[in-house]
């Protein structure tokens, strides 16, 4: 055997090993910090509102509900526990499902593009809402009669796209490629944001219900909403668990993930299925909120590492603490859709991280 | 069988006593219906290095890629220990057949041991990553490799050589028997491009494994490798043992070179291939025929 030049370099391989070692307890610290923030985060958001109440009052308000007497008198418990508690649950879902959307998307794409609104799933969603807004008349409005026909369609509507996208994306003998799934994403979206706009434009009277629903908002959320996504959430968040390891490997590329035994096109197409049914679950509850899936992994990844295994966690609580505090804010400047202050906020957060950092 | 020039495949059976791990029986295979590989059939046995040589384009890669399942073949089959490829598993065929692309790449951050381990993953069972004997071959992969001060260096901070050596010790630690490489020593200097041949020519003596390397030096190949396989536009050009005059010649037709036997080397390093170790110096032509 010759003797390579592999010379020791102590203080470089000291520095790595302590990388390495700092990697394990950054995971637990940033998590017990996202979790303690989303546990403050949902306590000030059921104080916060147009009656606002103490931390003590709210902590009074929730013990009631098992006081049966006194809970129908308090006005307090009903806001609490029938209005602020089915918005806080369903901002931190909905925080949950955009950003293991956007987790599973860059993870299969390999590219920090990829998120739910760059793979059309978001379009998607959005015109099939349009569609049964304009077109039935007797559901103009969001609310009323369509509580559930609504979401029903806009969940078909990102299915339907994510399949159309794949289907897109599909060529014969050599299958998906990542790059050829984006450009498919970016085509379907701007077609159907075409198609879009066309509704809007002709159907100008009727579209005062889409243009809320489009900006994203948590306001007038009930139970309802929050029994809608949670079973999606639940099977997501099983699904996504299931993918972690091949995602790991599709990281060395495609190629190599195949030779290592990975199922490229399957681990894709579950990928993609998941997503949808996270970002279709979460844009029929609220409408569109951007931003969130794209900068939620971003921000872990800069934090936690490229390990899936210690990047879902992470971005799930991220996410969730990341929508509970926008909502909170959403709230105290009078009701603004939540869609518009995630992108007002996380924008610029990403341009200072793009400048600030590498982000690669 | 079509190829009735190839002219050196003197003894294809002496050469391979035992039964060939991987057999390709007239393969073709390419892209969008344009075929790049035609008509090859060739066998890879234990204990052997091959080294796959010809000009750029003439479909080396395309030939590993469809010898390691990553691309299908249009015509004809590969054979994995006696079982068509596209029969096993994946993590079955995975445990059998390792190979590594042309220029793979890892995400930032990544760690030598971090990848070592990746190459576990077909060992793996479900919704388990680490099992005893896992640790047992990323040590020894790591080992092999000479890769013991840098595990816990990032990919990124690497030396290309050093780089190179990660790759294959992942591949390594899958603990398959075959392995197929495209070009794993084409952008290194001479130093690490011997530091990986023989860490090749170590695994199929040491661990009777059955490696096939596409390469471009060919003095290089002439001094590690047990048998040259020759491609020349998608077709296999022949397929010869290494100490022949008939290589030679094959060569010269193929690359469009004249060749010359320059020097006799030194006798190879113990270890190293018994076989010849000529030193060519290559040519162009210049009165085309």
């Amino acid at each position: 055997m010759t003797t390579a030049a592999s010379q020791l370099h102590p203080a470089a391989e000291r520095a790595g090993a302590d990388k390495a070692k700092s990697q394990v307890p950054a995971l637990t610290i940033t998590l017990i910090a996202l979790g303690l923030l989303l546990a403050a985060g949902m306590l000030v958001s059921l104080g916060v509102g147009g009656h606002n109440m103490t931390i003590g009052q709210v902590v009074d308000a929730i013990a009631l509900r098992w006081q049966t007497d006194a809970w129908a008198q308090s006005p307090d418990a009903t806001i609490v526990w029938n209005l602020r508690m089915p918005r806080t649950l369903l901002a931190a879902m909905v925080g949950v499902n955009l950003s293991i959307a956007g987790v599973l998307l860059q993870g299969i794409m390999r590219n920090p593009l990829a998120s739910p609104d760059i793979i059309g799933v978001t379009a998607g969603a959005a015109l099939a809402a349009t569609i049964m807004i304009v077109a039935v008349p007797p559901m103009m409005v969001a609310s009323g009669l369509g509580l559930l026909t609504l979401p029903l369609a806009a969940f078909v509507g990102a299915m339907a796209v994510s399949v159309v996208v794949f289907a897109l994306s599909w060529q014969p003998g050599v299958g998906t490629s990542a790059v050829r799934m984006i450009l498919a994403g970016v085509a379907v979206s701007a077609m159907l944001g075409g198609f879009q706009g066309f509704l809007m434009v002709y159907f100008a009277d009727r579209v005062q219900g889409v243009v809320l629903w489009l900006a994203g908002s948590l306001n007038t959320r009930s139970w309802h909403h929050v029994t809608l996504v949670a079973p999606c959430l639940l099977i997501g968040l099983g699904l996504a668990a299931m993918l972690i390891r091949p995602l790991n490997l599709l990281q060395l590329g495609e190629a190599v993930a195949h030779n290592l035994g990975v199922h490229v096109n399957l681990t894709r197409m579950a990928a993609i299925i998941t997503a949808s049914l996270l970002t279709g679950s979460a844009v029929c509850a609220v409408g569109v909120i951007g931003f969130v899936g794209l900068i939620i992994p971003h921000i872990m990844r800069l934090t936690v590492g490229h390990t899936h295994g210690r990047l879902m966690p992470a971005a799930m609580l991220a996410g969730a603490v990341m929508l509970v505090w926008a909502d909170i804010g959403a709230r105290v400047l009078g009701e603004m859709p939540v869609g518009v202050l995630t992108a007002m906020i996380g924008g610029p957060y990403f341009v200072a991280l793009l400048y600030g950092r590498k982000l690669t | 069988m079509t190829q009735a020039q190839m002219t050196c495949m003197t003894e294809p059976d002496a050469a391979s006593p035992r039964r060939a791990l991987l057999k390709a029986s007239d393969l073709c295979a390419g892209y969008d219906r344009r075929c790049i590989v035609q008509h090859v059939s060739c066998e890879l046995s234990p204990g052997e290095l091959l080294g796959v040589i010809g000009p750029n384009g003439c479909g080396k890669s395309t030939l590993l890629k469809t010898l390691s399942g990553n691309l299908m073949p249009t015509r004809g089959h590969v054979e994995l220990d006696g079982r068509a490829l596209s029969r096993w598993s994946r993590p079955e065929r995975a445990r059998r057949l390792a190979a590594l692309p042309q220029h793979p790449d890892a995400p930032v951050g990544m760690t030598v041991r971090d990848l070592v381990q990746c190459g576990r993953a077909p060992h793996a069972r479900w919704l388990q990553w680490r099992h005893h004997d896992d640790r047992f071959a990323i040590e020894q992969a790591i080992a092999e490799c000479r890769l013991d001060a840098l595990t816990d260096r990032p990919l990124a901070e690497l030396s290309g050589g050093e780089r190179q050596r990660a790759w294959i010790a992942m591949t390594l630690a899958q603990q398959s028997r075959v392995l197929l490489l495209d070009e794993p020593t084409s952008a290194l200097d001479i130093g690490h491009q011997l530091d990986v041949m023989h860490l090749l020519h170590a695994q199929t003596r040491q661990n009777d494994m059955a490696i096939a390397v596409v390469m471009h030096d060919i003095n290089m190949a002439i001094r590690f490798c047990d048998r040259l396989l020759v491609m020349h536009r998608g077709r296999l050009a022949g397929q010869c043992p290494i100490a022949n005059t008939r290589t030679w010649s094959l060569l010269e037709d193929v690359f469009d070179v004249s060749v010359e036997q320059t020097a006799q080397a030194p006798t190879a390093p113990s270890g190293c291939a018994a076989c010849c170790t000529n030193m060519l110096t290559f040519n162009r032509r210049q009165n085309k025929t």
